[in-house]
């Protein structure tokens, strides 16, 4: 009965001690989790900013003032004139 | 076994104080660990907590403007504030300058034999100071300042606590001056907003200010559900400021919504080049111009000159801002005649083969005279159209009982808020009709007496093109059809179309503002401003508003020239940009030509009106 309830304690302050530890350890898993979540929040940042840098380069390319005289200049493309277009109605 | 007692005579005493002198010293420690754990420890972790825990706000990212086929308007992208203490600041690149130039003297004086330890180390401080100079040029690159500009204000606001180094900084600039990891230098993350299409969609659009609210345009009138709502966290942070953990989200951040407009940004862009183009030629006050959807009531482009480029807000003079197709109300002039013989079409006063006898050229009303440009004698109303009578529309207008009249032009929208999702929209002016006397009801037949926005007149043209039903306007793009207005009955606006057809024919007043290979209606104007109590003849709004393609109508184009200085009467300054603009977005919504050499004829007979989807 005594070493029982001994043995029971020193349990007891073992699971204190392992419980302790854990904690330490998840503390510092966490924080190391928030410098990566930190890292990757920047690395979200800069690709956002590189996204709307390419939307925006996208959009001036994409300018159709631009397109039509590229198609005119360098393939020899030209606007259909009305004698050119068929109209098919299904 | 026992041990022997043995008492030192002389160190007895001695040995007994220290100990108990230890005692007490350990006792007051142990006291004074107790009294502050037990009794000041609440205000103890408070100073603690002062110190490491902050709220730190996660900035919401705000919500895109996009056009109708979701290509962006407006784009918010991740940019840092450098802010900083000028003290602290200061003195550290004071002493990096310090230990350059130490570093410097120390090369050439012992130029190699040096100790190596000490030299890396006077090199490390050259390089550091070298890059917090080319780290400062560089915001002065990017915020256009003049070499040197930002040393001299740091200096000058050396005695404050808070000062910026720069705001909205490209994230590499703003990581240049980070890494060097200087005392008293932070950045905030921010948002800027980009706005492609500068200019050619300011008034639309509108933008924000530095601080990310909107105020002007869309960005003013949905800032709300644009912006979003800042989050809020705790976190712990380490003696250098950065970040260590992040302890409880106390408010969780909400990204702003994305808007879609009706504008097409293809539309809006060649509308603006165009009127821009025209404006300048003329040398006019200004110019605005409407394109509508007249089956859905969406504006598929606004534009006004001159505009103002949202991305740049230094040059900004304030009426530059106005988006003048919306705020801006004046008389419509003669594109209100059209309007004028629907309403007697509908009110059964005159059957649309009438003809209206227009001699002797004018017609007076006590002391006010109407005038035509000549005797045009009996016209059909499609003749009456075409040479823009003034007589002729006053008869027609005259027809009518006044109250009919009124309340034709009230359902289309005359004197109310159009309510299309501007800020600031204009319900113009719509008199009651029981003010009117006999000289008001004939003006009103040729668009003097009430005034009205750009948008207002346009969208009143829309029941032409849409079997005589009007949709409500709006600038966001349409996902549930709202319910539509009858307005005047589908035989009265193709009657009416047809009659505006004559007006973009050869010798028409529209001439110019025929698009080939379709068919065209619309109407000229000219309206005359009222400046001190008389109608001035040098300065006039020229505007032209059209409808095509006739067959199976879709599109309202309007263009509004504000006080051309080269004299051009009636149409003929606003015609050609309705034209171009009317041909590339036909174009580009895919709507079939009505108007090619060989259907030309097939129109003489019964058009073959077989499925609705065409092509």
């Amino acid at each position: 009965m005594n070493r029982g309830r001994l043995l029971g304690l020193g349990l007891l302050y073992l699971l204190v001690i392992g419980m302790a530890l854990m904690v330490v350890a998840n503390r510092h898993e966490a924080r190391q989790l928030f410098a990566e979540l930190q890292k990757l929040e920047k690395e979200n940042a800069e690709l956002s900013a590189e996204w709307s840098r390419l939307k925006l380069e996208q959009s001036t390319l994409l300018n159709q003032v631009l397109v039509e005289s590229r198609a005119k200049q360098e393939l020899g493309m030209q606007k259909p004139s009305a004698d050119n277009i068929r109209v098919i109605r299904e | 076994m026992k041990r022997k007692h043995v008492t030192s005579p002389v160190f007895q005493g001695r040995r007994l104080l220290l100990m108990l002198l230890l005692l007490v010293v350990i006792g007051i420690l142990m006291l004074r660990a107790a009294y502050l754990e037990i009794f000041q420890q609440e205000w103890l972790q408070k100073k603690a907590d002062d110190r490491q825990l902050r709220v730190a706000t996660v900035p919401a990212y705000r919500g895109m403007i996009l056009d109708r086929n979701g290509d962006a308007m407006a784009i918010s992208s991740p940019v840092d504030s450098l802010w900083c203490n000028p003290q602290d600041l200061l003195k550290a690149r004071e002493e990096m300058r310090h230990e350059y130039e130490l570093a410097r003297q120390v090369t050439d004086a012992t130029a190699g034999k040096a100790d190596a330890e000490e030299r890396e180390m006077h090199e490390l401080a050259a390089t550091r100071f070298a890059r917090l100079e080319a780290g400062f040029r560089h915001i002065e690159e990017t915020l256009e300042m003049g070499e040197g500009e930002l040393l001299r204000r740091l200096e000058k606001e050396g005695n404050k606590q808070f000062a910026y180094l720069g705001r909205h900084l490209p994230l590499e600039v703003a990581e240049e001056i980070l890494a060097l990891d200087l005392p008293g230098v932070a950045a905030t993350r921010e948002y800027r907003r980009y706005y492609p299409l500068g200019e050619t969609a300011g008034h639309v659009v509108g933008m924000t200010n530095t601080d990310g609210v909107g105020i002007e345009g869309i960005e003013k009138a949905r800032n709300a559900d644009l912006a979003g709502k800042d989050g809020k966290t705790r976190v712990v942070r380490d003696a250098k400021g950065r970040l260590v953990e992040s302890v409880v989200n106390l408010e969780e951040m909400q990204p702003g919504q994305n808007i879609q407009l009706s504008i097409d940004r293809r539309i809006q862009y060649l509308a603006y080049k165009e009127l821009k183009g025209r404006v300048y030629e003329l040398n006019a006050r200004a110019g605005s111009m409407v394109v509508l959807d007249a089956h859905t009531g969406e504006i598929l482009a606004m534009v006004n000159v001159p505009s103002f480029n949202p991305n740049n807000r230094k040059d900004v003079e304030p009426y530059r801002y106005r988006n003048r197709a919306v705020t801006d109300k004046s008389e419509p002039g003669s594109t209100l005649k059209p309007l004028t013989l629907a309403a007697a079409l509908e009110a059964r006063v005159i059957g649309s083969d009438i003809l209206i006898d227009t001699s002797p050229g004018h017609i007076s009303f006590g002391k006010y005279t109407v005038k035509d440009k000549g005797n045009y004698g009996p016209i059909s109303l499609a003749k009456l159209l075409a040479k823009s009578s003034n007589v002729g529309a006053s008869r027609v207008a005259l027809l009518m009982n006044p109250r009919d009249h009124w309340m034709f032009l009230s359902k289309l929208g005359f004197g109310r808020v159009p309510d299309a999702g501007f800020s600031g929209e204009s319900a113009g002016q719509l008199t009651g009709y029981e003010s009117w006397g006999k000289v008001d009801h004939a003006s009103h037949g040729y668009g003097y007496g009430l005034s009205s926005s750009l948008l207002q007149l346009t969208h009143a043209y829309a029941p032409f093109a849409a079997g005589g039903k009007l949709m409500p306007a709006s600038i966001y793009k349409v996902t549930q059809q709202p319910l539509a207005q009858d307005v005047m009955s589908a035989e009265t606006a193709r009657s009416v179309l047809r009659m505006m057809e004559a007006v973009v024919q050869k010798g028409g007043t529209g001439e110019m503002a025929m698009v080939e290979g379709y068919r065209v209606a619309g109407k000229t104007g000219t309206a005359y401003k009222f400046i001190d109590g008389k109608y001035r003849d040098d300065r006039y709004l020229t505007s032209f508003i059209g409808v095509a393609p006739v067959s199976r109508p879709r599109l309202v184009v309007a263009v509004q020239i504000d006080e051309p200085k080269i004299e051009d009467s009636g149409g003929r300054a606003a015609a050609p940009v309705f034209s171009k603009v009317m041909a590339e977005a036909l174009r580009l919504l895919d709507i079939p030509p009505d108007n090619l050499p060989d259907t030309r004829q097939a129109d003489t007979q019964p058009p073959k009106q077989t499925t609705e989807g065409a092509t």
